[in-house]
């Protein structure tokens, strides 16, 4: 086996995940790899108008997605039917290549409500403790809303994200989300435009009662300078965006803002045609001591690090993991 | 020119006005897709003669499989006034040209064994990759069609052919272990692609069908169309 030399961290999978703890770690003066199974990508070189706005190519065909003869998983519905083979896309998209899935998102960009971090504790002092059952599997996630908000703002910032604060502080803010947790600041950019069906559909709600607002985008309403200095265009509304990489450079994606930066940061090594395929582990499977992975010519690779970060997409992270011995996998029978 | 049968206009209504909405939702859950209305008893009328093929233009279909395509293209979507109908539109091309690449060979699908049946919802568990599928469905198609009728699914009327694919996709029979109701779902998804795709892949020529819909095409500026209450009347563009 090939073996290389011993990095700080290394990261399996540069979709969003990865290249912003690429661009974070990098930053700290740690010595950072990442390894993506898939192809080198980036607006100028492969997303341009017209070619990009493919329907067939992109949307019909899947050209951005996990090429299934390659990487392929097995699903059924329900426990009793037999698993079997996705042998070709459907409505469940799976990333690939350089920004991962972070590509080909929509840009609806939405934050947690505050009882989100708290199923368990919220349904409890609303519904009373009778109402989560033993085989309910609810839990907290142990961080709240408030530890939260600073990151959020600081990827809404990041990314330019469109929209209109429904809760500054604590003060509910007309044309918001009045229900939202408190935000420390306005969006970046304002909302986008409406078009006639969200006026029309935000006109009837009003005249219920309701409070419909703008959805959160980082499809872009104005020109942006994100604070790490990269620019990002006004949207032209050429309405290819989910599954499409945008031409424009007005959707935020990890192409547009965080791998730039990585990438130019000399503690960052990109190897792309990586598949990773195990992790290893210390003889008492405690700690993570790197990774083995198929490079690019199809030879297997050992990447020693003291960090490993699985950051391949959680149904990859999961496999990962269970084909390295790590933890044991889900028994829908006993939760 | 004689009227043609009401029925078509019916066919194509459906799917014009279903392509409002976006091409991915019509057609990309092949599992899950919506069949056009059932068509009414055609009325009598001047037989529809099958149009002319371009035969010498074909990459992976053979003669026959081209006719006998283009025998069914031309009722599932048409020849009449107000838009261009399936073969004239370069149905049969698009389709001819897509098996001869990529998605013919199913080359980013799993297509590895062992094969199970499935549940519908469990979508493509077939051996075969659509190339495989159009070339083993309509061999035994055409079998079946002519041990019933004495003649070749390309030689059947208007009447026939609008028969043979209702029963296609409503009361499956067997085509060689393969129901046909799949190679229906396959061929109407690859239709109904064929008509509207950018004109680069050789259906919807001239872009005559995104006129048809008022459809921009690969146009990159819009912002101005999003509060525009006019119906787009601006010509296409298109990649190819
Ligand atoms: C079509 C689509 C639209 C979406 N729209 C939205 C939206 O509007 N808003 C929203 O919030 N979310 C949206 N999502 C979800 C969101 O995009 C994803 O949750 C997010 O991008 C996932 O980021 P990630 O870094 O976890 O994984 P990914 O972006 O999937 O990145 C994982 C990377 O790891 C690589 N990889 C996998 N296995 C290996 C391996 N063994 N070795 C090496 N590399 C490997 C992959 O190639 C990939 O590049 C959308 C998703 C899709 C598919
Ligand atoms: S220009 Fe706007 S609509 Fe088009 S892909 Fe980019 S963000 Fe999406």
């Amino acid at each position: 086996m090939k073996e290389m030399p011993k990095a700080d961290v290394v990261i399996v999978g540069m979709g969003w995940t990865g290249s912003i703890a690429a661009r974070e770690l990098a930053a700290e003066g740690l010595r950072v790899v990442g390894l993506e199974r898939g192809g080198f990508r980036d607006t100028a070189s492969d997303f341009p108008a017209p070619n990009v706005l493919d329907e067939l190519k992109y949307s019909l065909r899947g050209a951005l997605f996990q090429d299934l003869s390659r990487d392929a998983l097995t699903f059924r519905n329900n426990p009793n039917e037999a698993a079997l083979p996705m042998r070709r896309l459907g409505a469940f998209l799976l990333g690939d290549g350089l920004g991962g899935a972070g590509v080909h998102w929509n840009g609806q960009h939405f934050r947690f409500l505050p009882a989100d971090f708290q199923m368990l504790s919220h349904n409890k002092q609303r519904y009373g403790d009778g109402a989560i059952t033993d085989d309910m599997t609810i839990q907290d996630w142990g961080v709240t809303y408030e530890d939260m908000e600073p990151h959020y703002d600081r990827f809404e910032y990041l990314c330019g994200t469109s929209g209109k604060a429904g809760n500054l502080r604590g003060q509910i803010q007309e044309g918001g989300n009045p229900f939202e947790g408190a935000r420390a600041r306005e969006y970046p950019t304002p909302p986008m435009e409406m078009g006639l069906v969200q006026q029309r559909f935000m006109e009837g709600a009003r005249k219920l009662g309701l409070k419909p607002y703008p959805q959160p985008s980082s499809n872009l309403s104005q020109d942006y300078t994100n604070p790490d200095g990269a620019q990002m265009q006004a949207c032209t509304y050429c309405g290819h965006c989910e599954r499409f990489g945008c031409y424009n450079w007005s959707k935020a994606s990890p192409l547009t803002t965080v791998l730039p930066v990585a990438l130019r940061n000399p503690n960052f090594e990109l190897r792309l045609g990586s598949r990773v395929t195990r992790v290893e582990l210390t003889p008492d499977k405690k700690h993570a001591t790197g990774v083995v992975y198929v490079d690019a010519l199809g030879h297997e690779t050992r990447q020693p690090a003291d960090m490993v970060l699985l950051c391949a997409f959680q149904i990859h992270n999961v496999r990962l993991m269970l084909l390295s011995g790590i933890g044991t996998p889900y028994d829908p029978a006993t939760g | 020119m004689a009227a043609p049968p009401s029925h078509c206009f019916n066919r194509r209504g459906f799917l014009v006005s279903t392509a409002a909405t976006p091409l991915a939702g019509l057609v990309g859950q092949a599992e899950a897709q919506t069949p056009p209305a059932a068509p009414a008893a055609p009325p009598a009328g001047p037989e529809h003669a099958p149009p002319a093929t371009e035969q010498g233009a074909r990459i992976f279909l053979n003669n026959p499989e081209s006719d006998m395509l283009t025998a069914l293209v031309d009722r599932l979507i048409p020849a009449g006034e107000g838009g261009p109908g399936g073969v004239e539109s370069g149905v049969v091309t698009f389709i001819d040209h897509q098996l001869s690449g990529t998605f013919g060979a199913a080359s980013n699908w799993y297509m590895r064994g062992p094969f199970a049946e499935g549940k519908p919802s469990q979508g493509w568990q077939y051996a075969l990759t659509p190339a495989a599928m159009y070339r083993h469905s309509l061999e035994a198609l055409n079998r079946v069609v002519r041990a019933e009728s004495g003649k070749g699914v390309a030689e059947l009327d208007e009447v026939q052919r609008d028969a043979l694919l209702t029963r296609m996709e409503k009361q499956p029979f067997d085509l060689n272990g393969l129901s046909s109701s799949v190679f229906f779902g396959l061929l109407l998804n690859n239709t109904i692609e064929g008509y509207f795709p950018d004109p680069l892949y050789g259906g919807n020529r001239g872009a005559a069908t995104w006129k048809q819909i008022g459809y921009p095409g690969a146009n990159p500026v819009r912002g101005d169309l999003v509060t525009d209450k006019t119906p787009y009347d601006g010509d296409p563009v298109s990649i190819g």
